[in-house]
């Protein structure tokens, strides 16, 4: 399958504020996560990708054309940016409307485009009304309704969950589900791991700039198994637990916790410690009451790779 | 669809999306009581004083010192630089640069769109210093007012473009528009000798001074009014300094001070 993004050695830096360093990276068809804490360059290589700003080094394309300037490209893609701007003068109708005849549509295709749209994203009771009445959430679905009212080859959206409540945060993720089954793909950025984890197993994490790791969840967690498992535990006498654990080759550390009865282990083969566990606690008598093991979480894939 | 038909056709899009907003943003609305001070001026010189017979020479003097030199750069400052900086600082621009839309159609539709504002508000303020001033018994030729008018007209165009230039440059352009409008172009437009021909007054000037340069000679002729005596001047300023005093201190009680974060 041929890459919809392609970067390399790519660069941007703000005056002596690195945007994004040396980030190397192809995104496949699909949904794809780009994942990284405030400041990684999520919104940075978001721009890019879009053409709002023009790489300082190295080479980017995107649906196999270089995005800045490409007026061609710009009828493919979708941006949901993650600033929360609108122009406050206009309804919800008026602005996805305008926006899609700046793409050629006449004024009657486009009202019929930006009606549609807003429906998908739940807005078709508020698209008449003035966008600066709009709460956070419904300012969010207009940004999305823009990014794909025009049936876009790939929608770029930076963080479009923050702000959302659980409802609507469900009815965006089923909407880009819905895209990636027209055909459509689609990036989407968020610095919130479970967001993303709900909604794709491709992800690219970046931090400072610079790619981290990328794949599934799964082949990300391969990729850094030189990094310990973390398994959180609560026992009645957590220090014979402690005791219990040490001889077992793949513990990498053990660390009682500031709560009384918690510890922290960290194992080098989490499947040969699932294995081993049940005999050890047993044998030791340590009365465990709680056991939980953070390695299916993107949470801790991420927490060990940004230290 | 290439360069040449797409140009005009966003420029035009974009102007409309942002006509109505311009017209009622608070930078024209500051415009329009900008723009009303000249014929204010007007009205004030012919009526209060008894000087009805200066119509030729209040127009003259409020069309150039006024009008030309002070209130069409500002107005140009204040709509013009709004063209791209008003979409950077509202962080907008996102959308009509992620459109397959020359970029340049952004930059002429909204500067466009700001030009008819000041343009209308500049017409108005000529006109209404016309209008008060042929009224007047001894009224400026209609020459002399189609000439300031389109002069001013001309002086929207010119420091409204520089303006949006500016804003497109520098990120707070504003200061820096400012600065070029009464600061360079007031010194170079004033002091004698050829440095004049590096303001764009001055090419302003040359719209309406007519062949001869007799219009401009009128404006050398100056007389003040006949000054007060030194007891009167005092009060009048002292019952001045006591009224904005009042406005100070009201305006500090009542207004609500919201602080950034």
């Amino acid at each position: 399958m041929s890459a919809i993004v392609l970067a390399e050695n790519l660069g941007r830096w703000y005056g002596e504020v690195v945007g994004l360093g040396d980030l190397s990276v192809e995104f496949e068809p699909g949904i794809t996560g780009l994942v990284g804490p405030n400041g990684a360059g999520k919104s940075t290589f978001m721009k890019l990708m879009v053409g709002e700003l023009r790489p300082a080094r190295g080479r980017l394309t995107v649906l196999g054309e270089t995005p800045f300037g490409n007026r061609a490209l710009h009828r493919h893609l979708g941006f949901c940016p993650q600033q929360d701007a609108l122009y406050e003068h206009q309804t919800g109708r008026q602005f996805v409307r305008d926006l899609l005849r700046l793409g050629g549509w006449s004024r009657r295709e486009a009202d019929g485009l930006a009606v549609r749209a807003l429906e998908r994203v739940g807005l078709e009771d508020a698209m008449d009304r003035k966008v600066n009445g709009y709460s956070k959430g419904m300012r969010q679905r207009t940004r999305l309704a823009q990014a794909i009212a025009h049936g876009p080859k790939l929608v770029i959206a930076d963080e479009p969950l923050t702000g959302l409540d659980p409802i609507a945060r469900r009815q965006t993720n089923e909407l880009f589900r819905g895209l990636a089954e027209d055909g459509c793909s689609v990036i989407i950025s968020s610095h919130v791991l479970h967001e993303v984890e709900n909604l794709t197993e491709t992800m690219v994490l970046i931090h400072r700039g610079r790619l981290l790791a990328q794949g599934s969840v799964r082949e990300v967690r391969r990729l850094i198994s030189r990094h310990p498992s973390r398994v959180d535990l609560v026992a009645r006498d957590p220090r014979r637990l402690a005791t219990a654990l040490l001889p077992l080759d793949h513990i990498r550390t053990i660390k009682l916790g500031a709560d009384p009865g918690t510890l922290t282990v960290e194992t080098d083969d989490i499947a040969a410690f699932h294995s081993a566990f049940a005999g050890v606690a047993a044998a030791a008598g340590a009365g465990v009451s709680g056991f939980k093991s953070d390695d299916a979480s993107l949470e801790a894939v991420f927490d060990y790779l940004v230290g | 669809m290439n360069l040449i038909t797409e140009l005009p056709r966003a420029t035009w899009l974009i102007f409309r999306m942002h006509l109505a907003a311009t017209a009622v943003s608070r930078r024209a609305l500051a415009g329009i009581l900008f723009a009303a001070i000249p014929p204010l001026f007007a009205f004030l010189a012919l009526n209060i004083g008894g000087d009805g017979d200066m119509g030729e020479r209040v127009f003259m003097y409020l069309g150039v010192l006024v009008l030309l030199q002070v209130v069409a750069p500002a107005l140009g400052v204040f709509l013009g630089i709004g063209a791209i900086a008003d979409e950077t600082e509202a962080r907008t621009i996102t959308y009509p640069f992620t459109r397959p839309i020359p970029r340049a159609s952004v930059f002429l539709g909204r500067w466009l769109a700001s030009l008819l504002v000041l343009s209308v508000l500049l017409l108005a303020s000529g006109a209404g210093v016309a209008a008060i001033t042929m009224r007047a018994s001894s009224p400026p030729s209609p020459e002399a007012v189609q000439g300031l008018v389109g002069a001013t007209l001309l002086a929207g165009v010119l420091y409204s473009l520089g303006a949006a230039v500016i804003g497109v440059i520098f990120k707070r352009g504003q200061v820096i528009a400012l600065g070029y409008a009464f600061a360079f172009e007031v010194m170079l437009a004033n002091i004698p000798g050829s440095a004049q021909k590096l303001s764009l007054q001055f090419y302003l000037r040359s719209l309406f001074v007519g062949d001869d340069g007799a219009n401009w000679r009128s404006l050398e002729i100056f007389e003040p009014s006949k000054f007060l005596d030194a007891s009167a001047s005092s009060e009048r300023l002292m019952v001045t300094a006591a009224i904005l005093l009042a406005i100070g201190c009201i305006t500090v009680t009542r207004k609500q001070f919201v602080l950034s974060s």
